[in-house]
């Protein structure tokens, strides 16, 4: 929030971070396997991948809510494992973190007063004087009034509550936001609605965000940054524009091919994987992805491909993406101009939305 | 839709259901007519609580006992009224003729059977046929949605399928006696999308190789922009447009449906702000006079307050309940 | 502990009580019931008010008179009147029931819901309760009485001792579906500490199917309170204890068998109040049927 970009050092360093689950009798789960990343002030990372390959419990060892077996997180330069317990709770300010599932992130019996009030009293944002002025500064900041405050949750819809869930990171003036799937559970037009608020509140606060989403038309929307993660292991990380147009790992490209584009005029073209998705319990020597890859071969299932440079912010972790033929997803063809009747309508639905929050 | 119109499979006409609640009788669904023919592919859309799954539940005569009921309207399948039946011939209907496949696998099957003994058991209760050729049946039927290694999976439990592979063997069962029709309520919503995928694909190839009717229901306008052939969008209880899938995305009719494309974020560019509906959902319970849509509408003007649209043709077989449609 | 405990008994809070309420009218039966208990309460409290009798002095004039005008329930084989020994009685046995209740729940409470929040101490707590729980209630007040001497403090303290461990897994059961929560996750990514999760988060949701257990565990303890004093565990005999009233009715049974069956009566209808009340207070607050 200080708005000085000379600072070169990252709001967030995740460094070679694992984490193994001991099984009885059987081999660790491997969750996150050694991964890697920053990112910058002000900037958005979003975190792609299927279930069961790790994304939460990432998110988790960020918000150091989980030990991580080995690797730090840095959260601008200060490493969060070596803080002592309360030094960790008086520095968790910084960090918050909104919830997928607006059914659950919010204490059904605190009013959203008490809800809003909790982190300022905690962590002494303002005087106790000027708290309730700030609640409802914090509600119009994510377009609720502050008549609302006295409501219990179940009183609220799950996109207002999701608002509740967001003025309840922003409370305490952090800089990192972890983004868990804050718009799966909503709806189209509700969505909508969230994702310009995050975008809105990120020009005005200059909060860096770590977006899980498994909604690629979501995150090709909101991240400037994509990171693919398959089965503990980030594939490809990338700017976000590089990633979508050419997809270099035939994971990332797989998963772009099964998104459904909603514009009919656009064939579906898939990439076929072979086999299921394994956990992650076998632990493989090779690249992960191998099992299912069509080009894999030999070196591939022996040796696991480390995360290189391939091009100006761009890593991949693949034997093979420089021989692999370039893929199209048709993405492009996307019809970008509504017809004109249709660009009208909207603007006057989005002027009305304006004019009544 | 002329193709359907000349053997419909389904024919839905005016149906209007009714919930009990707490504070009275909520009618959730009103006027709803919509027909699918064999081998088409309807997409019902909508956001949640505007009666998309109530009118799958009341197609198949599943509303929740003794608070659903149906009103007015009937159904008709292949010629009879599906509302008059009894609910014994119902059951007949049920899974031989009609199936319906829900979102949540895992509650859709029973945990303490084997895969096999639930598939064959579906098989024993619609048709004569021993219990060894039941068997070879329900392998197939693995076989077709293709579940690796059927023989083996036959024996295991639920929970030791993957959420991907639970769905698969819900749709094989769904598939099992070959129903003319099959109800799919929202059946990928829990699911990843490389898993989607697939079983979007085997929807594809039921309906082209056996002539399968299918609803699908669903939210994500990209599963119904690559599987339907006509779309119908509901909003509050009412069908406000349907038509063909191309006309709806290229020349939508109503303004909802502007709104809800409008508010996707699209994949091939990064945008600004979204375009987003002002307001929120209605309560059912408080329905606004005249059309439901009225008091978010930025057209809106005094008749829409006052009296009903009904769903009227725009262009050929596109149909919009607006009183200022066409738009265009 | 205490700190954490002491919610258990407070109210429920403001979004529930009036939802409650208008369920609580629907239910015509457990109206009926809640009205009886009150008018029971109010007639035990008030008992000296009720009747003019003294419930311990005794006339051997009139001894086991029938139930008639003047003893509406009859005397007892001491010619005291039995009306004034049911309601100071019934005084006595709600007071124990609710006093045990009381401290078994505060105690269970503290146990289940650490129990769930602290997964290191989750198993040896449990296990804890499960040793109790293999002692019988009444070999409990037994083990009691004999240090203790019987009366009624030792069967409350065995009334006590038995209601925790039914408490404190009802307690862990419901802490722990709220141990998964988001909203946990976030109170501690927020920086909170434990006391304060435990008692702003864990407690004030599991506080509702707390109570409705209690509720429901109420007439068994009443139940087995007077099964302890007619043992000979609690009050000795002059005191006016229903249990106690049975037992020394018990040898007039063929004679004056009223004797026996008006306190019998009296544990009946309380018991099946209390039950008929549980179950309603399960309907009411239990969040699958609220929709």
């Amino acid at each position: 929030m200080t708005g000085t970009p000379a600072a070169q050092q990252p709001m967030l360093d995740v460094r070679e971070l694992v984490r193994h689950y001991a099984q009885a009798g059987q081999a660790a789960v491997k969750a996150v396997d050694g991964v890697s990343f920053q990112i910058a002030r002000g900037e958005t990372l979003a975190l792609v991948g299927e279930s069961g390959c790790g994304k939460s419990t990432l998110a988790r060892m960020i918000m150091a809510l989980d030990k991580p077996t080995s690797g730090s997180v840095l959260l601008e330069g200060v490493d969060l494992s070596a803080l002592s317990r309360n030094r960790l709770n008086r520095l968790r300010k910084k960090f918050q973190i909104i919830f997928q599932d607006p059914y659950s992130s919010l204490n059904p019996r605190m009013t959203v007063h008490e809800t809003l009030a909790e982190p300022l009293v905690l962590h002494q944002i303002v005087p106790a004087s000027e708290i309730p002025a700030r609640v409802s500064r914090l509600l119009s900041c994510v377009g609720l009034t502050s008549a609302q405050a006295q409501r219990y949750p179940h009183e609220f819809s799950g996109g207002q509550r999701q608002r509740v869930g967001i003025a309840r990171a922003l409370a305490c003036e952090p800089e990192l936001i972890v983004c868990d799937e804050p718009v799966s559970a909503l709806d189209v037009s509700v969505r909508a609605q969230v994702l310009n608020l995050l975008q809105d509140l990120q020009e005005e606060f200059g909060f860096s965000y770590l977006f899980i989403s498994h909604d690629l038309s979501v995150v090709r929307h909101i991240s400037h940054r994509v990171a693919v993660m398959y089965l503990g292991r980030l594939v490809e990380i990338g700017a976000t524009e590089a990633v979508f147009m050419h997809p270099k790992h035939p994971y990332t490209r797989a998963l772009l091919s099964a998104i459904p584009i909603p514009d009919p005029n656009i064939p579906p073209s898939r990439i076929s994987l072979r086999g299921e998705l394994q956990s992650t319990g076998a632990s493989l020597a090779g690249c992960s992805f191998a099992p299912r890859c069509t080009n894999a071969d030999d070196r591939c299932t022996a040796i696991a491909p480390v995360l290189e440079n391939a091009g100006p912010n761009s890593r991949i972790a693949c034997h093979h993406w420089r021989n692999l033929a370039a893929f199209d997803r048709g993405i492009s063809q996307e019809q970008r101009e509504p017809p004109a009747y249709v660009a009208a309508i909207l603007a006057r639905m989005s002027q009305e939305a304006a004019k009544t929050p | 839709m002329t193709q359907a119109e000349a053997n419909p499979l389904l024919r839905v006409t005016r149906l209007r259901t009714s919930i009990a609640t707490d504070m009275g009788r909520m009618v959730v669904i009103s006027d709803v007519s919509f027909e699918v023919g064999a081998g088409r592919t309807l997409c019902i859309v909508g956001e949640s609580g505007c009666g998309k799954s109530i009118t799958s539940l009341s197609i198949m005569r599943l509303l929740p006992k003794p608070q659903g009921r149906i009103e007015a309207g009937h159904v008709s399948f292949l010629g009879r009224d599906l509302t008059a039946l009894s609910e014994r011939e119902m059951r007949q209907v049920r899974g031989r003729d009609i199936s319906i496949v829900f979102q949540e696998p895992m509650t859709a099957l029973n945990p303490v059977f084997t895969i096999g003994s639930q598939l064959t058991e579906a098989l024993l209760a619609h048709e004569r046929c021993g219990t060894a050729q039941a068997r070879a049946r329900a392998l197939g039927a693995l076989r077709e949605v293709g579940i690796p290694d059927p023989e083996s999976r036959l024996d295991a439990y639920p929970h030791q399928l993957s959420g991907g592979q639970r769905q698969r063997v819900v749709i094989a069962m769904a598939l099992l006696c070959r129903p003319k029709l099959l109800i799919a309520d929202e059946p990928t919503t829990a699911l990843d999308v490389t898993v989607q995928a697939q079983i979007l694909e085997l929807f594809r190839q039921l309906r082209n190789s056996h002539g399968m009717g299918l609803i699908l229901i669903t939210h994500d306008l990209g599963v119904v922009a690559e599987m339907a052939d006509d779309v119908i969008v509901m909003y509050a209880g009412r069908v406000v447009e349907a038509g063909p899938v191309a006309s709806i995305f290229n020349r939508p009719q109503h303004p909802y449906t502007i709104g809800l494309l409008g508010s996707l974020p699209k994949v091939s560019e990064r945008q600004g702000r979204l375009p987003i509906v002002p307001g929120t959902v209605p309560n059912l319970m408080a329905l606004p006079e005249g059309c439901g849509f009225h008091p978010r509408c930025p057209l809106a003007q005094r008749r829409c307050a006052v009296d009903l649209p009904l769903l009227n043709a725009v262009h050929g077989d596109h149909r919009a309940a607006c009183w200022l449609a066409p738009l265009d | 502990m205490t700190q954490q405990s002491v919610a258990v008994a407070a109210p429920r809070s403001a979004r529930t009580t009036p939802r409650a309420l208008q369920r609580l009218l629907k239910d015509k039966i457990a109206l009926v019931m809640l009205i009886l208990l009150v008018l029971i309460i109010l007639g035990a409290i008030f008992a000296p008010l009720l009747t003019s009798f003294d419930p311990y002095r005794t006339s051997l004039r009139n001894r086991n008179v029938p139930p008639g005008a003047l003893h509406l329930f009859g005397t007892d084989e001491q010619g005291r009147d039995l009306l004034a020994r049911v309601l100071f009685g019934i005084r006595l046995t709600l007071a124990s029931g609710f006093i045990s209740l009381f401290l078994g729940g505060i105690v269970g409470t503290a146990i289940g819901v650490c129990a769930a929040y602290y997964k290191r101490a989750d198993n040896i707590l449990m296990r804890a309760m499960d040793t109790v729980l293999s002692f019988p209630a009444i070999l409990l007040g037994l083990a009691i009485a004999g240090i203790s001497g019987p009366g009624t403090w030792s069967v409350i303290l065995a009334l006590a001792i038995s209601t925790v461990p039914p408490i404190a897994r009802v307690a862990r059961s419901s802490a722990l579906s709220v141990v998964n929560q988001d909203y946990l996750v976030a109170a501690r990514a927020l920086g909170l500490g434990d006391p304060t999760i435990l008692r702003r988060y864990v407690l004030r949701n599991c506080a509702p199917s707390i109570l409705v257990y209690v509720t429901l565990r109420f007439g068994q303890v009443i139940l087995l309170g007077a099964s302890l004093s007619f043992l000979g565990l609690g009050a000795p005999p002059p005191a006016a204890e229903l249990g106690t009233m049975v037992s020394q009715g018990r040898a007039l049974l063929f004679t004056a068998p009223h004797v026996a069956l008006v306190p019998c009566f009296a544990i009946f209808i309380i018991v099946l109040i209390l039950n008929v009340l549980g179950d309603a207070a399960r309907d009411i607050f239990d969040p699958k049927i609220q929709q």
